[in-house]
């Protein structure tokens, strides 16, 4: 009986003390997370901060080495140089492992801190080049 | 009585009806964000200053939804259920003594017809669980009903303690009564009882067998959508209000306090709405703090403990009263 009214007393002054406590909620439009410095979010393609141009040389070592087979690349050969036609990430299918990044011999292709990746359609959850190039710069 | 007399009490019946979703509004506000703040989170805050139109948010919700009786309930029932829940809920405002003279009527059997007409809330409940024709409701129901009965033994045997002392079964003359010292001091176990019998009879946490989210999913109003659901919401909490406002009227001496006949009696006005408020408080706080009980660790309470001790109350109080230390 006096055990049962301790621990009750016990009880109640713990859910007073969280009353007073702020609270850990992120209120998120307005105040952000920010995520840790390894954490693996949104695909970007890198510039070279010197030339500005694409850092990628296009290998293909992050189209193969993916799992889930979401990178698309097509190349196509302008004077002797490999140009990238089209770089398409399918969001829908990539498990955000970041072996692509890991492979890239020129890092050129990282998973950055965004992770807003909410979209109205189903076409939008396929990154182009142009998106992964916005994502890239100043990075 | 005159037509003057008559309308003037319509008149107050009309503020109290017009104030209640309200305040009962306001309730629910408070409940989430306390809760919200016992779980360390901020509740409720995007609708209008710190989520203070939450509750209206929520009425437009619930008014605008479509109204769907599920295709093998008893209609008539269904309908009507979650108005005999709330009409009751309403009908025991009638009775309470808001402020010094402040009340829309003050009959002589008050403890008597509050017992007999906050009874008859359970039948809303009953008939909306039988009606819905689901087994969850069906549950629900049937603990309510049982739950209710029991609890309802010990508020009422509490009441007889406290209607002892008063020597009045007048909730006016009863705060009256309390003008020297209060009946909690007088009375704790009474006030003890009274307390847990009334957390019960209102389904709150930790008696909230009826509604059980987890194993009955919502129980009673499992099946009701819109205003129905809406009513029964209205209902529940302002049935906590009236607990606690009885609470407050008999063990805490209702509107009484330090110059509470002045200015017209507004600071009574003003206590009353501390102590109830206060209590609402505590109900919140309990449900944010303890965890449901089993069915028979609630019914083994009701009965083994709580009566008992509801007895030995009213023994210990007429024994007081009979040897006149009372006074």
């Amino acid at each position: 009986m006096i055990d049962a009214i301790r621990e009750l007393v016990r009880g109640f002054s713990l859910t007073l003390r969280q009353m007073f406590t702020k609270p850990i909620t992120i209120q998120y439009p307005e105040e952000r997370r920010e995520p840790s410095e390894r954490y693996r979010g949104l695909h970007a393609l890198r510039n070279d901060p010197e030339t500005g141009r694409e850092r990628c040389i296009s290998c293909c070592l992050c189209a193969r080495i993916c799992p889930s087979q979401c990178i698309r690349l097509v190349t196509s050969d302008q004077g002797g140089r490999k140009v990238i036609d089209v770089y398409d990430v399918d969001l829908g299918h990539c498990l955000f492992c970041g072996l692509c990044e890991e492979v890239c011999p020129v890092e050129a292709v990282v998973l950055t801190g965004r992770y807003e990746a909410a979209y109205y359609r189903r076409p939008e959850t396929i990154l182009h080049k142009q998106d992964l190039l916005r994502h890239g710069e100043g990075i | 009585m005159t037509p003057v007399d008559l309308l003037f009490v319509l008149l107050k019946i009309l503020v109290v009806l017009l104030l209640i979703p309200v305040v009962v509004g306001f309730c629910t506000l408070a409940e989430r964000k306390i809760l919200g703040r016992i779980q360390i989170r901020y509740g409720p805050n995007r609708a209008g200053p710190f989520g203070l139109l939450q509750w209206m948010a929520d009425a437009v919700k619930l008014i605008t939804k479509e109204y769907l009786v599920p295709g093998e309930a008893d209609k008539f029932l269904f309908v009507i259920a979650p108005i005999l829940t709330l009409a009751p809920a309403l009908a025991v405002f009638a009775l309470i003594p808001f402020g010094k003279g402040m009340h829309i009527t003050d009959v002589n059997v008050g403890v008597l017809m509050l017992v007999a007409v906050s009874s008859l809330g359970i039948y809303g409940v009953i008939f909306g669980g039988w009606a819905s024709n689901s087994k969850y409701s069906l549950l629900g129901a049937l603990r309510s009903a049982a739950q209710m009965i029991s609890y309802e033994l010990a508020m009422g045997l509490s009441l007889v303690a406290v209607v002892m002392m008063a020597g009045t079964m007048s909730l006016v003359g009863i705060v009256e009564a309390q003008k020297g010292l209060w009946f909690l001091v007088l009375q704790p176990v009474g006030f003890l009882v009274f307390c847990i019998a009334g957390i019960a009879e209102t389904n709150r946490l930790p008696f909230d067998m009826p509604e059980a989210e987890g194993d009955l999913g919502a129980g009673y109003h499992t099946e009701y959508s819109a205003m129905g659901f809406g009513l029964f919401q209205l209902a529940e909490y302002a049935s906590i209000i009236t607990i606690c406002a009885l609470i407050t009227t008999f063990f805490l001496g209702g509107w009484s306090g330090p110059w509470a006949g002045a200015l017209m009696g507004l600071p009574s006005l003003g206590y009353f709405i501390l102590k109830t408020a206060f209590f609402v408080f505590v109900f919140i706080w309990i449900r944010g703090t303890l965890p449901r009980v089993r069915y028979d660790q609630l019914m083994a309470f009701g009965w083994k403990v709580l009566l008992p001790l509801a007895l030995l109350n009213i023994l210990l109080v007429a024994g007081v009263v009979a040897m006149g230390w009372a006074q």
